[in-house]
């Protein structure tokens, strides 16, 4: 009885705790249906509407080409499309090599408004004109681009990326979640992408695109009201430019086990050492020879 | 001079017949409670013993007491203190454990009481207070009273040190065996290490009396004091998670009634008096030469009827009725006048304030060969004989042939109570043999008189000291036994609070309102 009553309790208990989970997760999405804001915090990243590819495709007119079902069932699983082999799902993904659109947590109603959006916004551009992808260019408020950038602002987008420096608006450092192979830094974090070789998959327009508005959620949830400045973005860009070059030259570590030896090792000569310095310490009872001769009865 | 006065115990230990009345009587008034069953603030020790708990003289093992650093000659606590006490916050290794002291149970009677009718006998079993649950008992407060488990217990006396092998094997040869009782309680030092380790400050020496005391609000479980103290006499209650130890019955004192240990105690060993003593002395005393440690320990104590020390006494606020009584203290008679006490395990350098008489019993130790022949011969064929040719020397021929090959050698004597140095020892027993053959040659008149005046001269005594020391020794009254003064409570209470803000309120001594309201 009394072990039912707790696995009883337990179950309550986890129920409560998937309550929670799935409100503070619910309260992550959004809550107002404007197409146009949506669009903006979440698709611009990748997307245009006109003014050609950026990570993703541009999205002008996507309303003649693909079904709005469609559109919703990608937008909210992409990966899913993908691996169930639907044709143009996987020419897309193809397309732009292989980079994985975000799942969405978006409403049928709100994909519906951004695919209204976009149908608004595709008149104003003209469908005529072959749209030619304008090269990328970031400007820092001292008037340099990326290709004037010097060893000291890898430096500086170095310590941004590390927490050696904090941003300015308090976000996150890049280290806690990404890790670079680069061997004067310690390995970073496994939670999301190795973004050794950023540049190459995304190029500078998509990096810097992500960092400027986060298409994921938790990166998102991360720096919400914690933007990263216009300089911060221009150092962490040429650190991960410099990086992407010169990801073939670093040596990259294996610690594998030697992580748990050493620990072991370390523990056996501490152990040792207080062995040594508490030899003369008072361990058992004055008259423990006595009493383990005596008669127990059992 | 910063004159003090101190409420002094003093045993005589020729007297003490190891009854453990005082123990008894001191449990059942203070200790009989939930986790204080295996305090026993007051207890008897068989000496040579290990006593209780096991072994508390040999610091070593427990890290009690004080420390002369070389070099600076400074005191500092042997394992506890600001840094040591730090260093074993979270695990005191030289604290007793509960073996060392011993596991307190009582016996399951319900089972004797309630049992159906059954084939065999019903038992009480043995059931820890601690736990509650059915243990095997493995050892007792007193578990090697009177020489029992010997190879055990008494050979592991840590004062048998400095003892030749030879003096220690005559200590246990059968026939030959000897031992003593020592009544211990706290010792209210006058520079004790309890009060000086406790990190909360919980502990402190009252100004009237002198009694230590811990103040069981503030203290906080460190149990420092435990390990600091060399006596082992403070105690930590695992129930109420505070330290205790024994209070010299201060409310009975207060009272004008005797501690409990002292009422109770069959054999009459204990003298209760006030002492009056130098503290500005106490800093130097503590850090003296281990050689002179004893010496200098009783030159603190001050004469009460000088001139000089009773008006700096009434200068620091000691009450008349407090001098008039350290005047006809008969521990200050035992102590400073006849010579005769000593303080136990003074290179503790706690300076303690309780003093004992060394026992002289048993004397008759020393063995005399004589020819059993003749004797024999006379005997009945069938009768036992013995072969051997040995008898204890009863004879007085020889003044202090007896004390020096005593049974328990003075080496013995010594480590007790004198930091090792036999002539302290030697000279009070030459006092309390020198009395013996005065009393023989005044009630039996089989000493000449040259004899017992001799012995007197030779222990440095007059027939009139040696007269009042049998009296107080033997036919003290209680009145002689127990000199304090009354109390001086409202005094006290002055000090603390304006007594004229309560008066016609609730009257005066509540510090917090009663439950029920006023």
């Amino acid at each position: 009885m009394i072990i039912l009553k707790k696995l009883n309790r337990l179950i309550q208990k986890s129920i409560l705790l998937i309550l929670l989970i799935s409100f503070s997760i619910s309260t992550i999405t959004f809550s107002q249906n404007n197409g146009e804001k949506i669009f903006l915090t979440v698709c611009r990243a990748c997307h245009t509407i006109g003014q050609g590819k950026l990570v993703g495709p541009d999205l002008v007119n996507v309303q003649n080409k693909l079904t709005e079902d469609w559109i919703i069932k990608f937008v909210k699983s992409s990966q899913s499309m993908v691996k169930s082999g639907d044709s143009s799902a996987v020419s897309i993904f193809n397309e732009f090599n292989k980079v994985i659109m975000p799942d969405q947590n978006l409403s049928d109603t709100q994909i519906i408004n951004i695919i209204n959006y976009i149908k608004e916004k595709s008149t104003t551009v003209s469908t005529t004109d072959v749209v030619v992808t304008p090269p990328f260019t970031l400007i820092n408020s001292l008037g340099f681009n990326l290709d004037q950038a010097g060893k000291e602002d890898v430096n500086f987008g170095r310590q941004y990326f590390t927490g050696e420096k904090r941003f300015t608006n308090g976000g996150p450092p890049c280290l806690s979640c990404h890790n670079v192979v680069k061997d004067q830094l310690i390995s970073g974090g496994l939670l999301s992408k190795d973004l050794t070789n950023a540049f190459t998959r995304l190029n500078a327009a998509g990096v810097d695109a992500i960092i400027s508005s986060p298409p994921f959620p938790i990166m998102r949830t991360a720096f919400t009201e914690k933007e990263i400045t216009l300089d911060e973005k221009y150092y962490l860009l040429t650190f991960l430019k410099q990086t992407d070059k010169d990801a073939i030259y670093q040596h990259p570590v294996n610690y594998d086990k030697k992580f748990i030896y050493s620990g072991i090792v370390g523990v056996v000569i501490l152990m040792g050492f207080f062995g040594l310095v508490w030899s003369n310490r008072k361990k058992v009872a004055v008259n423990k020879d006595i009493f383990n001769r005596q008669k127990k009865s059992k | 001079m910063d004159v003090r006065s101190q409420v002094s115990m003093l045993f005589h230990l020729d007297k003490c017949i190891g009854c453990h009345t005082c123990s008894i009587a001191c449990k059942n008034i203070w200790t009989d409670r939930k986790g204080a069953e295996y305090m026993w603030w007051n207890n008897v020790e068989t000496k040579p013993g290990t006593g209780y708990p096991t072994k508390w003289e040999d610091q070593n093992i427990y890290k009690g007491g004080w420390e002369k650093i070389e070099g600076s000659g400074d005191l500092e606590l042997k394992g506890a203190g600001k840094f040591k006490g730090l260093k074993n916050i979270f695990h005191n290794p030289h604290l007793p454990v509960m073996d060392d002291y011993y596991e307190p149970w009582t016996y399951k009677y319900s089972n004797l009481i309630e049992s159906p009718a059954m084939d065999d006998q019903p038992t009480a079993r043995p059931v820890s207070l601690v736990t509650g649950k059915p243990i095997d008992v493995k050892a007792g407060p007193n578990w090697d009273d009177d020489l029992s488990g010997t190879p055990d217990y008494a050979r592991k006396d840590p004062n048998l040190a400095n003892l030749t092998p030879a003096e220690r094997d005559a200590m246990f040869q059968l026939e030959q065996m000897a031992f003593f009782y020592l009544p211990r309680i706290c010792n209210h030092c006058l520079n004790p290490a309890c009060v000086a380790s406790c990190p909360s400050g919980a502990i402190y020496k009252r100004g009237e009396d002198g009694v230590v005391l811990i103040n069981q609000k503030v203290c906080r479980a460190w149990r420092m004091c435990v390990t600091a103290c060399p006596y082992k006499k403070t105690y930590y209650n695992w129930s109420t998670g505070k330290s205790e130890k024994c209070i010299l019955c201060y409310p009975r004192l207060e009272a004008g009634v005797a501690p409990a240990c002292m009422h109770s105690c069959v054999g009459r060993i204990r003298y209760l008096g006030v002492m009056l003593y130098d503290a500005d002395k106490i800093k130097n005393v503590a850090k003296a030469d281990e050689k002179d440690l004893v010496q200098s320990q009783l030159d603190i104590i001050l004469d009460p009827n000088d001139h000089e020390v009773i008006a700096n006494a009434k200068a620091n606020g000691i009450a008349d009725s407090t001098i008039h009584s350290a005047q006809n203290s008969p521990v200050y008679k035992f102590v400073k006048e006849w010579g005769m006490a000593l303080p136990l395990h003074p290179e503790f350098r706690t300076m303690p304030m309780l003093f004992y008489v060394p026992p002289m019993l048993p004397v008759m130790a020393s063995l005399s060969a004589v020819k059993n022949e003749k004797q024999n011969d006379k005997l009945d064929p069938i009768a036992k004989r013995w072969d051997d040719n040995w008898l204890y020397d009863t004879s007085t021929e020889e003044l202090w042939g007896t004390i020096d090959n005593a049974r328990f050698p003075l080496q013995y004597m010594a480590n007790l109570f004198s930091a090792g140095d036999t002539e302290k020892v030697s000279k009070i027993l030459k006092k309390m043999m020198a009395i013996r053959m005065h009393r023989r040659g005044v009630t039996v008149g089989d000493l000449s008189k040259e004899k017992v005046n001799g012995a007197l001269k030779d222990a440095n005594l007059t027939a009139e000291e040696a007269d009042a020391i049998y009296y107080l020794t033997s036919l003290a009254k209680f009145d002689d036994r127990f000199v304090i003064p009354a109390s001086h409570r409202e005094l006290a209470i002055e000090m603390l609070e304006d007594t004229a803000d309560v008066k016609g309120s609730t009257g005066f001594g509540f510090k917090e309102r009663p439950l029920r309201g006023v």
